[in-house]
């Protein structure tokens, strides 16, 4: 609804997509709030976290006094999200859960990856910042090594960690494809950015 | 709406009718106008699914079947998603 104003300029939903997002950002201010938690996925912060993120790029209106603003919030996501990295299975990644007593703790998500990887390429897009743009390479480089992305681009649903989570599936849904697509664009537009400066000096 | 020329030139009319759909949308991909009239039709039917604002439900939720990261994608993605399968839909007419 945030692409929708922004594109058209219909304000008809602003209002109603202002108040969900606000309700949803929970006591930590980072997109947990207590009635998710208990079944919450990696993927599931994120695809909030994303939409903070796209409100900060289209400069939506900001949320109201005493919550934080459009970017802090997807800089929370990330930021904790960052500290569930897990490199003691398959050498990296972030698991599908969250919680150990959940299931789907023991996989390892194309989704929930790629969203991360979504995340830090706008983030290092919107700030400058080459730290995010070093966790995007991280995310990307080891979606890659399990191949969850393949050497002709498929991109499958994710893996197990009993299996080193490199034992695909097959399943293939257009979300997946879609956030490393996106994420992929904001990595040209940062790296010609960057390249454009030199030039300049 | 910034659309590419490639897919304008591919398609430039189209009549789309999606799963649900009361009825179906026509879109001139070389018209700003018709392109915001199929794009609030379409976040309209969405917005229709949505009961968060209504009293006593939460804001930020769909109702069953829909999941709560569904509600998080919505409140972005709504003329993407829908706007990608408009094109998909167009080029394979």
């Amino acid at each position: 609804m945030i692409n929708y104003w922004y594109y058209t300029g219909d304000t008809t939903y602003n209002e109603v997509t202002m108040q969900a997002l606000v309700h949803q950002i929970g006591a930590n201010k980072d997109f947990m709030p207590e009635n998710q938690t208990k079944t919450l996925g990696n993927d599931d912060q994120a695809f909030w976290g994303m939409t903070a993120l796209t409100a900060a790029e289209t400069n939506f209106a900001p949320p109201p006094a005493g919550v934080p603003g459009w970017l802090a919030l997807a800089q929370g996501v990330f930021n904790e999200q960052t500290r569930r990295w897990d490199e003691l299975t398959c050498g990296g990644g972030l698991r599908w859960q969250k919680f150990i007593t959940n299931i789907g703790y023991n996989y390892k998500n194309t989704i929930s990856n790629g969203c991360f990887f979504n995340i830090a390429a706008r983030l290092a897009l919107y700030t400058g910042n080459q730290t995010y743009a070093d966790w995007a390479i991280k995310a990307y480089d080891w979606v890659e090594s399990t191949n969850m992305i393949n050497d002709e681009y498929k991109v499958f649903d994710g893996g197990h960690v009993e299996d080193n989570c490199t034992k695909q599936d097959g399943t293939r849904w257009t979300y997946n494809a879609g956030v490393f697509m996106m994420g992929a664009a904001a990595m040209y537009n940062f790296v010609s950015l960057l390249i454009f400066n030199c030039g300049q000096r | 709406m910034k659309l590419s020329s490639p897919y304008a030139f591919a398609v430039t009319l189209c009549t789309l009718a999606g799963q649900g759909a009361k009825a179906a949308i026509t879109l001139d991909l070389t018209d700003d106008q018709s392109i915001k009239d199929a794009a609030s039709t379409i976040a309209f039917d969405m917005m229709s699914e949505y009961t968060g604002n209504h009293t006593g439900d939460v804001p930020g939720n769909l109702p069953d079947p829909y999941y709560w990261w569904e509600c998080g994608a919505m409140l972005v993605y709504c003329l993407t998603v829908n706007g990608m399968l408009l094109i998909i839909t167009g080029l394979a007419l």
